[in-house]
C-alpha cells in the first residue's frame, strides 16, 4: 500500500468516526431531551404549559377562557352556545373568551358571537390538543395555562364557567390584604 | 351483531363481535407490572369512574389533582388515611391503581409518574413501562360486561395456561370448555340445572375469554324479562373475539 493510500484509507475511518460519534452524541442529546429537560413531566408536578401572545389576557384583563373546538362534533356546538351566551352576560374586561379553531371552515361552522374572538391558528390548535374536544382552558395575565377540563355532553358547562370567570368580579383572595383582615 | 374494536392497555387489538341481544357493554381493561421495587396493578374504567371513589368507596375522601398534558393525575387518600388511590384521568378513560394504605410519600409518586405512561384513545387507554424501566407486564386483560353478562379476554401466547390439557368442544374457530360457577351453596343448589351454573372459557388461535352470566342483574338495573337458555345459547354462539398486537 502506498503512503497515499494509507493517508486517504486512515482519513476516511476518522470520518466514519467523527460521523458517528456526532450520530451518537445527538441520540443521547434527544434521550436528554426527553427526561431531563423535561422533568416535570417525571413528576408528580403540574405541566408548565404557555400560550403565545395572541391568546393571552389584553391589558387590564385577568384571564382567558380559551374554548378549543372543532367543527364535527356536536358537544361543541353546544359548547359554543353556551359560551357565547355565558360571555355576553359577562361584564366586559375582567375576562377574555377566545374560540380556538384549526381551519377557517371549522371556524365558520360556528355563528358569530360579539363577546367571543375567534381564531384560527392550526400550529396553535395542535399544540394545544390534547386528543379531545371540546376543551376549556383557563389562561392567566402570564400566558400559563391554570387550569384545563374537558367538556362532556353531560358537563354542566355554566358552572364550569361560573367557576372559571365569575360573572361577578371578585377581588382576589391571595392579593387584597383588606379582606384578610375582617 | 355489533363489532367493537378496543384497545387493550397493552396497545394490542382486540377485536369483538357480540349479538346484539347481550345489550349495552361497557368495557374495562387491566393490566399489572413487577419490576424491580415495582408491582403496581392497574384497573382501567370509562370516563367518570372515579366518582365513585368519592361518592361510594372512600367518602369524603382528600383529592389532590395534577394536571399533565392530555390526562390528568389525581390522587385521594380516604379521611382516615387507611386507603388511597392514584387515579389517571384522561378524556375518554381511567387508569386506576390502589395503595391499600395512607397516599405514599412525593418521592414514590415521582418514581410511580415518571415509570408508566398513559396515552387515552376513544377504543381504550394504554399503560405502558417507560424504556429502560425494567418491568414485566402481566396479567393484560380486557373486560367487557353489562348487567346480564361479563366477558374477560386475555392474550392466547400468555394464558396458554389457563386452558385445559383435555380437548374442549369445538365451535366456530374456538374451543370451549365450561366450569361450574365457585358460588355458595345454596346459590348452587337454586342455579343447578340452568345455564347459569356454568362460566364457559373459549380458546381459539388468538385469544382466550371466559364468558359467565348473571342469573340476577345488580341491584338497581332492570333488564326486562329473565333470559334463559336459548339468550345464553345466542350469545355464545355469535361471540367472535381475536386478539392482534
Amino acid at each position: 500500500m502506498s503512503l497515499p493510500t494509507a493517508i486517504s484509507t486512515l482519513s476516511l475511518l476518522v470520518s466514519v468516526f467523527a460521523v458517528l460519534a456526532v450520530g451518537a452524541v445527538y441520540a443521547r442529546l434527544r434521550a436528554l431531551e426527553q427526561t431531563a429537560l423535561k422533568a416535570r413531566r417525571a413528576l408528580f408536578a403540574d405541566e408548565v404549559r404557555g400560550v403565545p401572545e395572541r391568546l393571552r389576557p389584553r391589558e387590564g384583563e385577568r384571564h382567558t377562557l380559551l374554548l378549543q373546538l372543532n367543527s364535527d362534533c356536536s358537544t361543541c356546538h353546544d359548547a359554543w352556545r353556551t359560551v357565547t351566551a355565558y360571555a355576553a352576560a359577562a361584564p366586559p374586561g375582567d375576562t377574555r373568551f377566545v374560540g380556538l379553531f384549526a381551519t377557517a371552515a371549522a371556524a365558520d361552522a360556528f355563528p358569530e358571537s360579539p363577546a367571543v374572538e375567534r381564531v384560527v391558528d392550526p400550529d396553535q390548535w395542535a399544540a394545544m390538543s390534547e386528543g379531545y374536544t371540546p376543551c376549556v382552558f383557563r389562561v392567566d395575565a402570564t400566558g400559563q395555562v391554570t387550569d384545563r377540563r374537558f367538556v362532556y355532553r353531560d358537563t354542566n358547562l355554566a358552572a364550569l364557567l361560573a367557576q372559571f370567570a365569575p360573572v361577578v368580579s371578585m377581588p382576589d383572595p391571595e392579593t387584597s390584604g383588606s379582606s384578610r383582615a375582617l | 351483531m355489533v363489532d367493537v374494536v378496543r384497545t387493550a392497555p397493552d396497545g394490542a387489538k382486540v377485536s369483538v363481535t357480540i349479538p346484539a341481544t347481550a345489550g349495552d357493554v361497557r368495557w374495562h381493561a387491566g393490566i399489572r407490572f413487577v419490576g424491580p421495587g415495582f408491582a403496581r396493578d392497574f384497573t382501567i374504567a370509562p370516563v367518570g369512574a372515579q366518582k365513585a371513589i368519592t361518592q361510594r368507596i372512600l367518602p369524603g375522601a382528600r383529592s389532590q389533582v395534577v394536571r399533565h398534558t392530555g390526562y390528568d393525575i389525581v390522587l385521594y387518600e380516604a379521611p382516615d388515611r387507611s386507603d388511597s388511590v392514584l387515579v389517571f384521568a384522561g378524556p375518554y378513560h381511567e387508569a386506576h391503581t390502589w395503595f391499600g394504605g395512607p397516599a405514599p410519600r412525593t418521592s414514590v409518586l415521582n418514581q410511580l409518574v415518571s415509570t408508566v405512561d398513559f396515552a387515552d384513545s376513544p377504543t381504550g387507554a394504554r399503560v405502558t413501562a417507560r424504556p429502560g424501566t425494567d418491568l414485566q407486564q402481566h396479567g393484560v386483560m380486557v373486560v367487557g360486561s353489562d348487567a346480564r353478562m361479563t366477558v374477560m379476554i386475555m392474550d392466547a401466547r400468555q394464558e396458554r395456561d389457563r386452558i385445559p390439557t383435555f380437548r374442549g368442544m369445538t365451535q366456530g374457530d374456538a374451543e370451549v370448555w365450561r366450569y361450574r360457577m365457585d358460588v355458595r351453596e345454596e346459590e348452587a343448589a337454586r342455579l343447578a340445572g340452568t345455564p347459569y351454573e356454568w362460566r364457559y372459557l373459549f380458546a381459539n388461535k388468538t385469544a382466550v375469554f371466559d364468558v359467565s352470566f348473571r342469573a340476577k342483574p345488580p341491584r338497581g338495573v332492570a333488564t326486562g324479562a329473565a333470559l334463559g337458555q336459548e339468550h345464553v345459547e345466542k350469545v355464545l354462539g355469535g361471540l367472535r373475539v381475536s386478539w392482534a398486537g
